[in-house]
């Protein structure tokens, strides 16, 4: 099923000039705002220039195109999201408690992460997994909670810190 | 999934066999719980000494935990895991924003109790890294390090922990701990243990430090020790085993041999041998809630034995009747005790007593 077109060498150079500004209104349309649009397509090249992800010949420049940005997309949209939960909550912490805006830059991208690598996995493994580490309860304490057995608990929290501390090695 | 920022430091990880990693993932978990025991610590050292690529797993382990440290002071991770609570994945779960209330409690909670809920905990993986501990009076406590190193805290105690890529910091706030260092790797930072008066240099493995009266104590029971008062450089002295010595932050003081038994406590023991009557009650002081205190006309009473330090009613009785002195309680109307050795009907020598042959001495 070959398609008998000639597929040209695509460079990044090429793609920029060839799908630079669609690839704005396809951001556009997705983020309904023009500003992030135009930096997350800026982003989106930087991704390629800095990668060697990008083949020699393209049959689909624009689907390839949507892949690294939807991704893109979706990094921005959860990091809004935790953005939100993390303002949220240090709205009603206690004034001695308040960060600095390095802190914050700092501890936000920590959450961003291990919200990212954690991505993915069912919500009661993530759910076992924060309890025991974040929160610091016991195994027994989390299954209690959870209503599953210990060595439940352990597999699952297992699981992800497998993912925390190798996700590169995409060990299922 | 692809690879994490957090893995820059040893990218080359990805080249560790997935079952090596999930075996080093399975290494972190036994050693977070709180009852992880000696043969565990080992196994997990000799797991590590094998293969260079379950070193280089565990490696990939203490960088990311070195990404995580903010994560170890205690309202960052009570903030992170309200943050993380509501997510995508659990908004259908359960209920995301009940669930960020109540970690949110737990923030406030924590605020409330200025984090002493928090110390009370044994199992405290993420943070455990940078955590501080605590002891209450009489407690005595295991705390197992990131990196295999123990330290048994005495009573009324307080450790703040900070490990980094420079060095691994025992900071002593209060009383005494036992330092058990796990195999030094060439590449391993260096251990110290810090007090106001200055540093204790790991150069061997096992040590203890106490402070008392403004003073640093070290005991030296294996290898060596490097100590730097604070405020003297030059005032450097490497100190080996058998030996205790004592330092203001200005100097070096005191030099008396030492062993095991001024340990015991480790095995909830004080051992004494002919020990002055009132020192020993001082140093029986630091177990007990209740003051004590003996009178100064059988102050030099000599004391020998080895005491169990959780059983305190039972070492006076011993005393008063090997000695033949007097209890004399006292009981505050607030309801502070204090107890007091007086002379007796006909107050004696040296007490050998019963509980001496029950107790065991460290090894």
């Amino acid at each position: 099923m070959n398609s008998p077109a000639i597929c040209l060498p695509t460079t990044v150079a090429t793609l920029y000039s060839d799908h630079h500004s669609w690839l704005k209104g396809w951001l556009q349309r997705r983020l309904g705002n023009a500003e992030q649009a135009a930096d997350l397509a800026h982003d989106t090249f930087i991704r390629l220039l800095s990668s060697e992800r990008v083949p020699v010949t393209l049959k689909e420049p624009r689907a390839f195109l949507t892949t690294v940005a939807q991704h893109l997309v979706s990094n921005h949209w959860r990091r809004e999201k935790l953005e939100k939960a993390y303002l949220d909550v240090l709205a009603q912490v206690p004034e001695e408690y308040a960060h600095s805006p390095e802190e914050r830059a700092i501890l936000l991208e920590t959450l961003v992460e291990l919200d990212r690598l954690l991505d993915g996995l069912p919500a009661i493994v993530r759910h076992a997994f924060l309890l025991s580490q974040l929160d610091g309860r016991t195994h027994a304490e989390v299954a209690a909670a959870l209503d599953i057995s210990i060595p439940t608990v352990k597999r699952y929290i297992l699981k992800a810190l497998q993912r925390c501390y190798f996700a590169d090695l995409s060990v299922a | 999934m692809s690879a994490s920022p957090w893995y820059s430091s040893t990218a080359d990880a990805a080249g560790v066999p997935p079952e090596v990693a999930e075996r080093a993932v399975q290494w972190l978990l036994e050693l977070q719980a709180p009852d992880a025991a000696p043969a565990t610590v080992a196994a997990w050292r000799a797991w590590r000494a094998e293969d260079p690529r379950h070193e280089l797993a565990w490696q990939r382990i203490e960088s990311v935990n070195g990404r995580l440290t903010h994560l170890a002071d205690p309202h960052n991770a009570a903030i992170a895991r309200a943050a993380l609570a509501p997510s995508r994945s659990h908004a259908r779960q359960a209920n995301g924003s009940a669930s960020r209330r109540h970690a949110l409690k737990a923030v406030l909670l924590l605020a409330g109790a200025g984090g002493v809920a928090w110390g009370a905990r044994e199992y405290v993986p993420w943070r455990a890294w940078t955590a501080d501990y605590r002891t209450a009076v009489g407690e005595r406590r295991t705390l197992v390090l990131a990196d295999g190193s123990e330290l048994i805290l005495n009573t009324d105690s307080a450790v703040d922990v900070r490990f980094d890529d420079a060095q691994r910091l025992v900071r002593l706030l209060a009383g005494e701990i036992l330092v058990r260092t796990a195999n030094a790797w060439s590449s391993t930072p260096p251990f110290v243990v810090e007090t106001a008066q200055g540093t204790a240099l790991a150069l061997g493995p096992r040590y203890a430090v106490r402070l008392e009266d403004g003073e640093t104590d070290v005991s030296v029971l294996t290898g060596a020790v490097r100590i730097q008062p604070a405020r003297s450089a030059a005032r450097a002295r490497v100190v080996s085993a058998g030996h205790r010595v004592r330092y203001s932050a200005s100097a070096v003081i005191g030099d008396v041999p030492v062993d095991d038994t001024s340990v015991a406590w480790s095995d909830g023991y004080i051992v004494a041998r002919s020990m002055r009557l009132a020192d020993f009650i001082g140093e029986l002081a630091r177990y007990s809630m209740d003051a004590l205190s003996c009178d100064p006309d059988i102050a030099d009473l000599r004391v020998s034995g080895s005491f169990p330090v959780a059983d305190i009613g039972r070492v006076l009785d011993t005393l008063s009747m090997t000695l033949g002195v007097r209890i004399r309680t006292v009981t505050r109307f607030w309801g502070a005790r204090s107890v007091r050795l007086v002379a007796g009907p006909g107050a004696s020598g040296v007490v050998a007593p019963a509980a001496a042959s029950s107790g065991t001495l460290p090894s």
